[in-house]
This record gives structure tokens, sequence and C-alpha cells, in this order.
């Protein structure tokens, strides 16, 4: 069963939380509050982080893969997600349907989360059924066959996952966004690719690009939960018989950033309400601006205390929810501003929007809000780690990104470290309203 | 309202329960399942039910407070008010206003939200340890003194009209829903939306907010669950020095209404502005605790849930008319629903996907499921349950469910086992008995640009 990962949402809110209580757990007693874990290397490249979490009688595993829609010629678009989708549809000695069956006689499932950086694969169960678990997963990952029909199949079913895109008016407007800001960069790209992309895709492509891409070496596992020595050997050989291959993979290409703002009205005259977007220029996920960035976007839309809830929401009523976000990615990143409101206020509220803007471009942020915003950061960021599997996809994920994993040591400290100076500067210097790109979406 | 002079605290029942589970696990020799979860409950003299558990994975803690009241005690022309309610909790109460309450708690490292639903409302925060007395003096201050200005309610009934407007109007399936929850819930408060209709939303008054507020709102109508790092003994005294003095409500009694049993079958189609069209199929069934609502949880299991579900294979796999299947036993309080819901391509007929729907209904109403299927749908709850238990939050989510619904916490273990014990035969039993063909509700929705053509 195909789902998006839970995980992805821990790793926005691992970000943008932070820290340790400071009475508990300061970097010198940093086990107390991060579990016990281990990183290895296989001979075949493979890293993998074992977390343990004796708690509860469940075992998992995540497999962090760096290939995404990066990975994908243009052409070719979603080629990536249409090889993970394939994966469990049929392996060299089982059919599509057995391989389901299986997973779920364990209580398990085969998931799987195709992003524009790196895909997530992973499956979990109760202890006593993951050694069949593991098995399954290991085939599925090694022998997969792509059978012809089933990729006719999996492509049909696509399709119309494509068609249905715009049925749901926020996230059509999140993909319209991206589109409209990335151009033809994979970052503008729906995951799944286009109608003509998926329509041209053949067996042999998949199998090339299954072959090239998805190896061990530069590939991350995080086995969690409550483990033994045994289970840590079976899945050091399992994964082990995993061939590397040339790790010299496709890299995302450069991208620039418009240097121009404007407005995209696309008007749709079904729609009770209209979305609406802003985006710009944001940071990778290791630039060391990117903490400063934080906690400048956590004034102004990262809660319900934020300037833009206050103003937008809460004073004006002009819509049910409006947040600002930042979307890391492996070589750039972008900034965003996301809310609705009803057609005849759309305007108002995109004018609003700008004035909460100009704001605190010309005032900056005061020390009580910057304080407030540290605290909120430091004290929620255990929660970024409570789990071990949130724990482990986050450790995959920066690591991935190249940001050093004391990281999660040394979070608190670095928050405490930004000074007010920085962040009215940094705001000053990424925060561009002439240079946002809006959409908006709905009757116009 | 405030509480005056300070009571003292006196527990009508104090007691600890230690709760630790052995599962079997599907396989006889595999060693047993160890779940280890403390929750001391005690009621207070008022009323109030508490829950405590100490969790210490990490320095923070889970905060729950539920009421018991949701649409459920409304009345037409006033839907919605139990959620407007809710949003009116964060408008300010006599201690805290409006602007500190977000303040205070953004300050201090607090993230928090609420929910409505039609039997019950709740508020959770998530706090630093070092927080617990600071989010008590909070919600002490909107449970006995909320402010409910008519300026705030004001610009909050614009708030919710939106969100309304995002959850409904802008969102086909929930329209579709909404029209079918009318049929299947006539005669029963459940059969208006949880947001309420748009007009009411609009008339909302101080009122009627004001006389559910002062009727709900009491510690004898509220559950409190706090999981996390604590210590229970200061946990407990913080409890008594906040909660204690407040006084107790007089509940109203709720008139007995019942839904009114569906004889027929409906058909709704929906045209809208969307590419892909979908159907719902409701019949009604038992409420919650109901001995036949595990059954047939079990039934809707092994009927559309997950690839390896019946109609997931037939409709998916095999015809591939459908991209998604699923169904649900959905047990509210005084009432149930079992749904099944089907995502259609464009492409298919109307006719064959009922017909292959029905065909299945009919096999479970008429052989047993297989042993496989069966061990399968209970494995899959014990390792949902499993997966339930493993943050603050979601142990104190899952305790506060239960205690609410059940008024005992423990039916969060004891329901585990129910799962466990259901028989293939209870599982046709039930379909026999609720599946019934003619007395349901047919919703599909489609593309408005089909809606000139023939089904």
């Amino acid at each position: 069963m195909k789902k998006i990962l839970l995980s992805i949402l821990v790793l926005v809110a691992a970000v943008s939380c932070s820290t340790f209580d400071k009475t508990i757990s300061r970097v010198g007693d940093s086990n107390k509050t991060l579990r016990k874990h281990r990183v290895e290397t296989l001979p075949n490249g493979l890293k993998i982080f074992f977390i343990e979490d004796p708690s509860l009688p469940r075992l998992s595993l995540q497999l962090l893969m760096p290939v995404g829609t990066v990975s994908e010629p243009q052409e070719r678009a979603g080629l990536n997600a249409m090889t993970v989708a394939l994966l469990d549809q049929g392996t060299q000695k089982k059919k599509a349907l057995e391989i389901a069956d299986l997973f779920a006689d364990s209580g398990s499932e085969f998931e799987s989360a195709a992003g524009a950086d790196f895909t997530v694969l992973s499956t979990s169960s109760l202890t006593t059924e993951f050694r069949k678990v593991l098995d399954l997963f290991v085939e599925v990952l090694l022998s997969p066959e792509f059978p012809l029909q089933e990729i006719e199949r999996t492509r049909q079913q696509v399709l119309v996952q494509l068609k249905g895109r715009q049925d749901r008016s926020g996230p059509w407007a999140d993909l319209l966004m991206a589109k409209n800001y990335f151009q033809n960069h994979p970052y503008g790209r729906d995951t799944y690719g286009t109608p003509e992309s998926v329509q041209k895709m053949n067996r042999e492509e998949i199998i090339q690009f299954f072959k090239k891409n998805y190896i061990p070496n530069g590939a991350r596992l995080a086995l969690t939960g409550r483990l033994t020595p045994e289970i840590e050997t079976e899945v050091r050989q399992k994964f082990g018989q995993w061939k590397a291959g040339d790790s010299n993979l496709a890299q995302s290409p450069e991208f620039k950033h418009p240097q121009k703002g404007g407005v995209l009205k696309l008007p749709s005259p079904h729609k009770a309400q209209t979305e609406i977007r802003f985006i710009q220029r944001g940071v990778s996920r290791n630039h060391p601006d990117f903490l400063k960035l934080r906690i400048a976007n956590e004034i102004l839309g990262g809660s319900f205390a934020s300037r833009l809830n206050q103003r937008v929401r809460d004073d004006l009523g002009l819509t049910y929810s409006i947040y600002s976000g930042l979307d890391p990615k492996k070589d750039t990143g972008s900034w965003i501003i996301s809310t609705f409101s009803k057609n005849p206020t759309a305007q108002q509220t995109v004018d609003e929007v700008f004035n909460v803007l100009k704001k605190i471009l010309q005032e900056g942020v005061s020390a009580e809000e910057l304080k407030a915003a540290k605290n909120l950061a430091q004290a929620q960021f255990p929660r970024s780690i409570e789990t071990a599997d949130r724990l482990a996809y986050n450790m995959m994920a920066l690591d991935f990104y190249g940001v050093p994993l004391d990281y999660f040591e040394k979070f608190s400290q670095m928050i405490d470290a930004i000074t007010l100076d920085q962040v009215n500067k940094t705001i000053k210097e990424y925060l561009k309203p002439d240079q946002m790109q809006v959409l908006v979406y709905g009757q116009q | 309202m405030k509480p005056f002079g300070s009571r003292c605290l006196q527990f009508i029942a104090a007691r600890v329960v230690y709760l630790t589970f052995l599962f079997s696990a599907a396989n006889a020799q595999a060693p047993n399942l160890n779940v280890n979860l403390p929750v001391e409950k005690y009621t207070l003299k008022n009323g109030l039910t508490v829950l405590l558990v100490k969790d210490s994975t990490i320095p923070l803690v889970s905060f729950h407070t539920w009421y018991r009241v949701g649409s459920r005690h409304e009345r037409p022309g006033i839907t919605g008010a139990a959620h407007m309610l809710e949003h009116m909790m964060f408008k300010g109460a006599k201690k805290y206003s409006n602007k500190d309450f977000d303040r205070i708690l953004h300050a201090n490292g607090i993230t928090n939200n609420a929910f409505t639903s039609y039997d019950y409302t709740g508020f959770y925060e998530t706090l630093p340890k070092n927080k617990l007395e600071l989010i008590m003096d909070l919600e002490r201050d909107r449970l006995s003194s909320l402010l409910l200005k008519p300026e705030d309610l004001l610009s909050e009934k614009e708030v919710v009209a939106e969100e309304r407007r995002w959850r409904v109007e802008n969102n086909p399936q929930s329209l579709l829903r909404e029209q079918a929850m009318e049929i299947m819930f006539s005669g029963h408060p459940y059969r208006w939306p949880v947001i309420g209709y748009m007009k009411d939303i609009n008339d909302y008054t101080i009122p009627p907010l004001r006389d559910f507020y002062e009727k709900y709102y009491g510690p004898n109508n509220a559950v409190l669950v706090i999981a996390g790092d604590i210590n229970i003994e200061e946990a407990k005294k913080l409890v008594d020095k906040y909660y204690a003095d407040l006084p107790q409500r007089t509940i109203p009694e709720e008139p007995a209404f019942k839904v009114k049993a569906l004889r027929e079958r409906r058909t709704i189609k929906l045209y809208k502005d969307v590419q892909v069209p979908s159907l719902m199929i409701s019949y009604q069934s038992p409420p919650e605790m109901h001995p036949d609502s595990y059954p047939l949880e079990v039934l809707a299991q092994v009927m559309a849930n997950g690839v390896s579900s019946r109609l997931s294979k037939e409709l998916v796999y095999n015809k591939q008319w459908a991209t998604g299947t699923g169904a649900y036993q959905w047990s509210l309080k005084q009432a149930g629903l079992f749904g099944v819901y089907i995502s259609l391509k464009p492409t298919s007929k109307d006719d064959d996907v009922l017909q292959a729907v029905d065909r299945e209904i009919f096999r479970l109403r008429h052989q047993l499921i297989t042993e496989r299927e069966l061990k399968r749908a209970q494995n899959q709850f014990m390792t949902s349950f499993v997966d339930g238990l493993a943050t603050q939050d979601s142990k104190a989510r899952a305790l506060a469910a239960a205690e609410i619904v059940s008024g005992d916490f423990r039916t969060l273990f004891s329901d585990l086992d129910k799962y466990q014990k259901v028989t293939a035969a209870d599982v046709r039993r039930v379909a026999q008995q609720y599946l019934d063909s003619n007395k349901r509700v047919i919703a599909w929705l489609k593309p408005q640009a089909q809606a000139g053509e023939k089904k």
C-alpha cells in the first residue's frame, strides 16, 4: 500500500521545532534525551542506523534512497515514482497480490514516499512478525520483476491520480505554485510526472532507472525498535547481499531564483474559496543561515501567535489558516506563505499579507518576539526525536542534506547563539516581497 | 463562576491501575508481547476525572482536557455551536485575554490546539515539563470564566465560515457526505455536520453559546489526561490546587433522540467540479461499545481496507475500475454507520461497480471469511494499537477517548481482546444483520460534465 509517510511532516517539525528543556539536558548529557543509537557502514556502502526503543514490541525499517525527481530526465518526469510504485508489484518469486497478502498477514504493509531529493521505503511490524516482514522487504527491494501487466495497471492508476489532482484545491494550488516558480526544474514537478511522460515510460527504462539508482552505496537504512543482536545480524546479512553500483548519480540541475515578483491569477469558476500562495527564495537545509531563517519564519508565520496569524486570521477573520514555512532542499530552497479566503476577500488577503511583510521588514522583530520564538523552538524540539522512528528519519534526512549529526546535541546551543541583530539582518537579507511569486487560485 | 475560596480536595475514589498486557501473538510459539502502560485514575469531589501517565522519554508533557459535549447536544438553528464555542475558548477569559493566551503559550514553548466531534470536544497542549502549573492556570481560567465577547464572536464567525468553506463548500466529498448523513441519521442530532450549516454560523449570537458553555463546561463533564515527564504526586497537588474548588455544573438531561430506521434504498448523485468520481455506500449500524461493533470492524477490514482486501483486489486490481477502496465501522455514542468508500476511474460504469460490490457483500453474508483473513485483520488491529501508543500525545489521546466514550479507560485494552475473540461466524452474522441492500444510502460524486448523461 502506498502512502505518504507521516515522517515527512516530522522532518518539517524537526527542523522548525527545536531542543531540550534546559533543566534536563544540555550538550553534556544528551544521552539522556537521545536514544541509544549506532551507525555502521556495510562493505557495500550502505549506512545503517540502529536505534533502540525497547518500550513497545515493534520493529521498523526505513530506507532513505538519494533518488528523487531530480534523478529523472525531464521527458521522463515521474519515472522514480513509477519505479517505486512497481517494487512490490512482483518479484522473481512472487506476484503482486501474494506480496500484498503476506505483508497484510503480518499486520504490516510496504510503504513508499517518492520525493524531490530522496525517496523513503519503509515497513514495520510487531516483533513477532518482523522476520517475515524483513524477508519480504529485502525481496521487494533486491529482486523486483517489473512485470509488463503491472506496469500497465500502475500506469493507468497513476494517470487517473494525476487527473484527480485538481479535485483538491489546496494540494493542487501547492503544485501550481511550485510549477509556476520552479518552471522546468524538477522541484516544479508533480512527483508522478505528467500524463505525457507517464504514457511514454517503458519497462526497459524503468529497469535501467532502478538498476542505476537503487544501489546501497549512498543509501541510508534505519532499524529501530526493540532490537536484539540476532535481528541486527540478520539485517546486516540480508542487506549485505545488495550489490554496490556506480555511485555517480544524477545531480540536481542548478536553479536560478527569479529576481522579479509577480501575481498569477488562475480563475476557477466553481470554487467556493480562493487558495493563495506566496513563494520566494529560501536556503538549502545545510545553509549556515538556515536556523536564523527558521526563527525569523517562526515569528512571521510559524504559529498561532505569529504576526501573519494574529493579523490575517485573528484580527481580520479573513481565513481559517495562514502559515509561512521554509521548504529546504539539497542545493537551494524556498520560503512559502500559504492561506485561503472566500472569493470576495482574496485580494484583501493578499494585500494584508504584504502589509505584514512590509511591517516586519521596516520594524524588524522585537527582543520579546525573538525570545518567544527561541523558547518554542527549543522546548518543542524533543518531539521530533520522541520515537525511534522519528529520530531515525530525521538523522537520515539531515545526514543526506549534509548537516552534521551533532545537530541533535547542539541544537539548543545553536538557537541560544542567535542574536536579535542576526535575525533582523537575516530578515532584511532574505525577505523580498517584491520578488515573491503570488498564486491566486479561485473565482476571480 | 470563578472559584471561590479553597475547598479541601477529596477523592471520591483514588486508585492506581497498573496495566500490563500480555498479548498472545499470532504464532503460539512466539514470545508474548509485553506493553506496560501505568495509568493512575481518580475523580475529584466535583466530578473531574483525572488520568495521569508517567512517560519520561522526552522532557515534555501532553495535557488533554476533553468535555463530554459535541454537536449531538445542539438543536436545529444553532448547529455548529459546540464547535463555535471551541473556537471562542481561545478568545479570552477573565485572567488571560485572547492575545495573552496565544502569546503566553508561545513565549513558554507550548503548542496547542483543539477539536470538536459529535460527542465530545477536546483541548490539548504540549508543554515543557516545568510549565504544568501555567497550563492549569490557563485551562482553569477558560473553564471557569470565559469572556465570550460579542466583538470577538464577530471576527471568529468569519474564521469559522472560512473553515466551513475550506472543509465543505470547497470540498465536494464533504458536501456529499453531508447529504448522506442527513438521511442516515434522520431524527437524530447526528444528522447535521459538526461544523454546522453556513446559515447558523452566520447567525450565532452570544446567548446560546453562553448557555452551552454554562451547561456543559463543568469539571464533572470533563476528563483531564496528563501524560509525560511528570511527578505523579506533584501533578496531583497541582490538579488539586487548580481544579478542586471549581463548582460542579448541573448537566442537563438529554432528550432521547432515536435515529429513524432506514427502510429503503436511497441514491444521491452529486455533480460537481471534480475529475474523478467516487462512491460512498452507508448502512446503519450499532453505536460504540455495542458487541456487534467489533465484528463489523473486522468485516470492514476484510472487505475493503488495504491492497489485500477483497474489494481492492476485485475493483482496483482485477477489474481496474477503481483506484482505491475503504470501509469503516464508525461508532458514535448513540448510533453507528457502516460505510464503504470507493475512488473510481472516470471510465467505470456505475452498475458494474455496484454489482461487484454487491457480489462481495453477498459472499460475506453467506460464506465464512477465511481463517487467514480473520487472523490478518486481527494482526492489523494489534499492530495499529501498539503503533498508537508511540508518543506521549498519542497515549493521552487514546486514553482520553476511551475514558470519555466508555467511562473506563481500560476499554482501550479490553477492546483489543474483543477483536481477538471475533470469529468468522460473527462476521457473517453482522454482515447479514447490517448490510441489507434494501436499507442503505448510495451516494455518487460525479464530474459536472456528466450531469447531462444517463447513468
